[in-house]
């Protein structure tokens, strides 16, 4: 029996419905795959400002009441909608209304005022609390369902800048310990995790904003560099937000960004003879940055004058169109001057690089090493890891110790150089190794000070810094490079070294 | 047998005992995990806050005594880092690098037994240098190239297999493969040097004489009394295995005792890294003990009595 055409057609329309789904199934496959460099430690709330964990909970799964911009510093509203300074102790927030979290709880100001409890004033190890809270005390005080009070023991000119790192979790969270199953507001909600495997979120179809069109994300990890690499390169993930410049070859995936972290290396400026700023006028000369951008960093690497990058509140972008140029022959002759004036400048100095602080940050301490001693400076390296590195690092140092000359890295994403310039280099600034009481002052009513003259304030700071002080020597403000993969469309950011916010993320 | 394997038991008690006090110090001797797990500028009053939330501020006599009586309750102490309990954290990824172990010493012992045997068969001959290059390249070659390599053959060129992750056959393929290698070369000279000795002595020409078949020969005779002595290399190798893989278990994204011990020793999360020492110490105890019964499984002349 023959099939005349309509029944063929029939055959043939079934035969494609039934086929419909599997094609619709692969169409429809909104799973974006994350490949981070490290495991998540612990799902929670208070600690989402570590990298390892805010990649996943930031503004993913938990909300700040507020957001810093990328782009320039800028707070923004988040799940707080606007602010006012009452006086100068109290700020009043207002809340963004019709909003819950994921397991049903209405989000409101009773729960920030528990969550503020909860992570600032509770018994955890709360990186949050210890990072951004330590230097007042916040009270908060709930005028109704959608307004809270925060008052402080002291000014807070950019409290709102402070309450972008605090997430709200869920007033079902044990107020002790970290929980099972995070609950936030945010876009993505948890659901679920093989240990050590990967976490797994998806959308929240309650989100109060707008979504991308990923409706799930896997994140997994994976320490070597060139496997994360590799993963994307054959689709097996979608993004890897870092990889190391080696492995950053193929420039239709790669793309690099200023990560808001700045290396230099850190002068001992208490002790002989690095208590000399011809001393370190020459430390600064005697240093080839040119050679070491795109051999033993990449070559996007930006010259850094001061510690926060161009964007953040207080840069001063003056000091960045002269930074110290590789002049030996000048750093002999200031060496030579300070001889000539008594100074020990044959003492040997100790240089003190932290291990894995950076990709090839070993070698670049060795490349310091070398131009050091070639203008004639006696120095000696040791690489240590990050325990002992922070004995030279931190407060209190160590009496009778020799001069010291310790590698660091900051990273300032809050939009604020007040978080960079109190530690660094205020006298009682745990990472400071400057004291000078009109440096201190001038910090002191910086920080008092609101807006476009706060910012000049700070900037004018750092110029004296770098022009009258010098006490670092000014290295890099680092780029990383993510790999993006065909399928989706992202564009990294000053803040991708904390957050990878899915939202920001879509499928072709 | 069972009063041999209850007398090792005490004996690994004993020394269990011993291993949990010197763990307990030693672990302490890393640093403090104030410097670690605190922000770069935390001050010294934070630290202090730090350390007498966590129990670290109390003489270290008295921490170990509470140590040692929670251990006695199985109770191995929490994860700084983590907040869950040790033993938890440290059952739950044992068993992913006992597999891998196992996997990969099965298929090393099967391919070294046999082709050991075969290049001692005719010592010098072609098949004779040609195993005994390349055992000694794969003895040679370090697990981190190796792995690397792997991966860029065969999932990026090739794209025969995935490049990593923890789940069916074909994420297995690799890592197994790069645990292999190392192994399976040391071993082969082993087997080869054994069964070299093994042929050329008296029992195997009488054997010969006596019109046995050179497979029984080989196979039956002369192995087993090569075993012994790959045995014990095997053994050895099995103990670094169940130490803890930690490079193909980064590379390759296996959630392994290797990555949670390393990773807990760089914190100085000490709960982890005790409880981590802990139940690698009783799988080595296990593993002896099987490699001793091995032993008397082999020779009957050797007596455990």
């Amino acid at each position: 029996m023959t099939m005349s055409s309509k029944s063929a057609g029939l055959v043939f329309s079934a035969a494609l419905c039934a086929a419909a789904p599997l094609f619709g199934a692969q169409a429809q496959d909104r799973t974006l795959v994350v490949v981070l460099s490290e495991a998540p430690v612990a799902m929670e709330a208070c600690n989402g400002n570590n990298t390892a964990n805010g990649r996943i909970l930031r503004n993913n799964i938990y909300e700040p009441l507020t957001v810093i911009s990328p782009k320039g510093g800028e707070v923004l509203p988040r799940l707080a909608t606007s602010w006012t300074r009452l006086d100068d102790l109290t700020w009043r927030f207002k809340l963004r209304e019709g909003v819950t979290f994921h397991d049903g709880a209405p989000f409101n100001a009773a729960a920030v005022a528990r969550e503020i409890e909860r992570t600032i004033h509770g018994k955890m190890n709360c990186h949050t609390a210890q990072q951004y809270f330590r230097d007042f005390k916040l009270t908060p005080a709930v005028v109704d369902d959608l307004t809270i009070d925060l008052r402080t023991d002291q000014p807070v000119p950019i409290l709102p800048t402070y309450m972008s790192t605090l997430m709200i979790s869920s007033p079902n969270t044990p107020m002790t310990e970290f929980p099972k199953v995070p609950l936030g507001t945010g876009p993505y909600m948890f659901d679920g995790q093989d240990a050590g495997v990967e976490v797994r979120t998806r959308k929240n179809p309650k989100w109060w904003g707008t979504h991308s069109n990923v409706e799930k994300v896997r994140y997994i990890w994976r320490g070597e560099s060139s496997v994360r690499a590799a993963m994307v390169k054959l689709g097996e993930a979608d993004l890897a937000p870092d990889i190391a410049v080696q492995d950053a070859d193929d420039p239709t995936l790669d793309k690099g960004y200023i990560d808001a972290e700045t290396t230099w290396l850190r002068i001992d400026t208490f002790i002989p003879p690095l208590n000399d700023v011809r001393v370190r006028r020459a430390l600064n000369y005697a240093i080839d940055r040119e050679a070491m951008r795109g051999t033993l960093l990449p070559k996007d690497s930006l010259l850094a004058t001061q510690p926060t990058v161009p964007g953040v509140l207080g840069h001063n972008d003056e000091i960045d169109k002269s930074p110290f140029t590789y002049d030996p022959a000048r750093a002999m002759a200031l060496l030579a001057e300070a001889k000539a004036a008594g100074v020990p400048v044959d003492k040997e100095i100790l240089l003190i690089g932290r291990t894995n602080i950076f990709p090839n940050a070993t070698e670049a301490m060795e490349a310091v090493m070398a131009m050091f001693q070639a203008v004639g400076f006696n120095t000696r390296l040791r690489m240590v890891e990050l325990g002992e590195w922070r004995e030279y690092h931190n407060q209190p140092y160590k009496d009778g110790r020799q001069p010291v000359i310790v590698q660091t890295k900051h990273d300032n994403n809050r939009g604020d150089a007040v978080f960079s310039l109190f530690p660094k280099y205020a006298c009682k600034g745990t990472n400071s190794s400057l004291c000078d009481k009109d440096i201190d002052a001038a910090i002191e009513a910086a920080a008092k000070l609101t807006g476009a003259e706060r910012g000049q304030a700070m900037a004018a700071i750092f110029g004296k810094l770098y022009k009258e002080f010098v006490p670092d020597v000014y290295m890099f403000h680092m780029v990383t490079y993510g790999r993006i993969g065909k399928r989706i469309s992202y564009e990294p950011n000053l803040l991708t070294g904390i957050e990878v916010l899915v939202e920001t993320v879509s499928f072709k | 047998m069972f009063g041999y394997i209850g007398r090792r038991s005490l004996h690994s008690a004993v020394a269990l005992a011993l291993l949990i006090v010197a763990v307990f110090f030693l672990a302490r001797l890393t640093g403090d995990p104030a410097d670690v797990l605190l922000p770069v500028n935390a001050d010294q009053a934070l630290r202090d806050e730090f350390r007498a939330l966590n129990g670290l501020d109390r003489p270290l006599l008295e921490q170990f005594l509470t140590f040692a009586g929670n251990v006695l309750q199985g109770d191995l102490g929490t994860s700084i880092r983590k907040q869950q309990p040790a033993l938890d954290m440290v059952l739950e990824a044992y068993p992913v690098t006992l597999q891998l172990a196992v996997v990969a010493m099965s298929i090393v012992l099967v391919s070294a037994l046999a082709v050991g045997s075969l290049a001692a068969y005719r010592p010098g001959g072609v098949l004779d240098r040609v195993v005994s290059v390349s055992s000694l390249t794969a003895a040679s070659a370090p697990d981190f190239w190796v792995a690397i390599t792997a991966i860029l053959v065969f999932s990026v060129q090739l794209r025969w297999l995935p490049t990593s992750g923890y789940g069916g056959l074909e994420y297995w393929l690799l890592p197994v493969g790069v645990l292999v290698l190392r192994p399976f070369g040391m071993l082969v000279q082993v087997v080869r040097a054994s069964m070299i000795g093994a042929l050329a002595s008296p029992f195997v020409r009488t054997a010969r004489i006596k019109g046995m078949a050179e497979r029984r020969i080989i196979y039956v005779h002369a192995l087993r009394n090569a075993l012994l002595p790959s045995v014990t290399v095997a053994g050895d190798q099995m103990v670094g295995m169940i130490n803890g893989l930690v490079i193909i278990e980064s590379i390759f994204g296996f959630p392994g005792i290797g990555k949670l011990m390393i990773d807990a020793v760089f914190a100085r999360d000490f709960a982890v890294v005790q409880a981590s020492i802990l139940v690698t110490a009783v799988a080595i105890f296990l593993l002896f003990l099987v490699i001793d019964l091995v032993y008397v499984a082999l020779d009957p002349r050797i007596r455990h009595s």
